[in-house]
């Protein structure tokens, strides 16, 4: 049956059992978005992977006993990664001031990339660590995840045109930043 | 018309977000400093596309398990190598209060968990904590100075401390009355609680006598 339910279907069943307290349906939540609540803390935090492993748990934990808050697919990616912002501008919060960027990156880059590509990847990721947290939580949003400004501004707490006017500036840093990799 | 320029709505209007997207536009047509404001912001989007997304590690969603259940794994797999004879999980064997000990542990590969945190260089273990490995991490702790013990993958380890003049058992259920509760229920189905002393050194652990359990 689950089979010929769209995306979204599927997402509102899993949801719906989950509030139920069922454990397998959580882990198949689990599975949809950890990747993406993992790569948003990963990238937050400088490639950190023990803050981001704790900050996904934390993410996921306080999902799972406060599911039932839920009344239906709609409100949830809004809710998610508004326990994503939180968590990591928290953890960022009790950090000491940054570290070196990229030095405990293990890039994810595949053996395949060839040195050039790689010398890019490292470059945007140095770049996104370094702009102000509240530009580098919107920019990884964006980018890891489909929301829509309207949904973004419920996430981050503010505007929408806050939203924009965050990925606006968060970007032209960022192209500042990166200028020598422009053709 | 606009009067002002256009800097904070470049990315809306690279979105399609924007509701006045026209004039943006018009704007950005006529207005060279916003043109090249937009060429920046779009570069920049397009640099963040560099940005790949990264698998969660394994060991996440044990460390969720963990802290949803009330006691660890029900098959858990126990392999070790031993270079000392401190370490010692069984399990239904409560552990003995102790002086409060620590001990170095090292991250070998991926993030192992000590306690309820991943670590990403070196942590501390106590009597009493878990370390958890799953396929890709490994963790080395360092006793005293015995040796170091490796934790291999998929291998969770709990720390316990045994003195050779201790004379009986008791559990210590301020720390865990939870591990308590679970622990009477189980004596009251009729499973048996043993207790044996024994005598440690750094090259073995030899059974001596038993002790009797007490509440």
């Amino acid at each position: 049956m689950v089979a010929h339910l769209s995306d979204r279907e599927t997402s509102a069943a899993i949801i719906e059992s989950c509030r139920l307290g069922d454990r397998d349906a959580f882990r198949a939540l689990y599975d949809i978005h950890k990747d993406k609540v993992y790569s948003i803390s990963l990238y937050f935090f400088h490639g950190d992977q023990a803050i981001a492993s704790d900050v996904t748990q934390q993410v996921f934990l306080k999902l799972m006993t406060g599911i039932g808050q839920f009344r239906g697919d709609a409100e949830f990616s809004t809710w998610l990664y508004r326990l994503v912002v939180n968590a990591c501008l928290d953890a960022a919060r009790r950090q000491k001031p940054d570290a070196a960027i990229s030095e405990v990156f293990t890039a994810p880059a595949s053996q395949e990339e060839d040195y050039a590509r790689r010398e890019v990847a490292t470059s945007v990721r140095a770049g996104v660590s370094a702009l102000p947290p509240k530009f580098r939580i919107a920019v990884l949003l964006r980018h890891f995840e489909d929301l829509s400004y309207e949904q973004m501004a419920k996430v981050l707490h503010c505007s929408m045109g806050t939203v924009a006017s965050r990925l606006s500036r968060g970007h032209k840093i960022l192209a500042e930043r990166l200028k020598g990799l422009r053709g | 018309m606009f009067s002002r320029h256009v800097s904070r709505e470049l990315a809306a209007y690279a979105d399609r977000e924007l509701g006045n997207a026209v004039e943006v536009e018009r704007h950005i047509g006529q207005c060279a400093l916003c043109r090249a404001e937009f060429e920046q912001v779009q570069f920049g989007m397009a640099m963040v596309e560099h940005l790949p997304s990264v698998e969660a590690p394994a060991a996440i969603w044990a460390s969720i398990e963990a802290a949803l259940e009330e006691k660890p794994r029900e098959k858990p797999i126990w392999r070790w190598a031993f270079a000392a004879a401190v370490l010692l999980t069984v399990a239904g064997i409560a552990y003995w209060r102790a002086p409060v000990v620590q001990w170095d542990v090292i991250r070998l590969d991926g993030t192992p968990i000590v306690g309820a945190k991943h670590i990403s260089g070196t942590g501390k273990i106590v009597v009493g904590e878990w370390i958890r490995t799953d396929s890709a991490s490994r963790a080395g702790i360092k006793v005293g100075d015995i040796g170091t013990v490796e934790v291999e993958p998929n291998t969770q380890v709990r720390v316990m401390a045994a003195k050779a003049d201790e004379h009986r058992l008791a559990l210590a259920r301020d720390i865990d009355p939870r591990y308590g509760a679970a622990f009477d229920r189980a004596r009251a189905l009729g499973v048996e609680a043993i207790a044996y002393r024994c005598v440690i050194s750094a090259e073995e652990i030899a059974v001596a006598g038993p002790v009797p359990v007490l509440g």
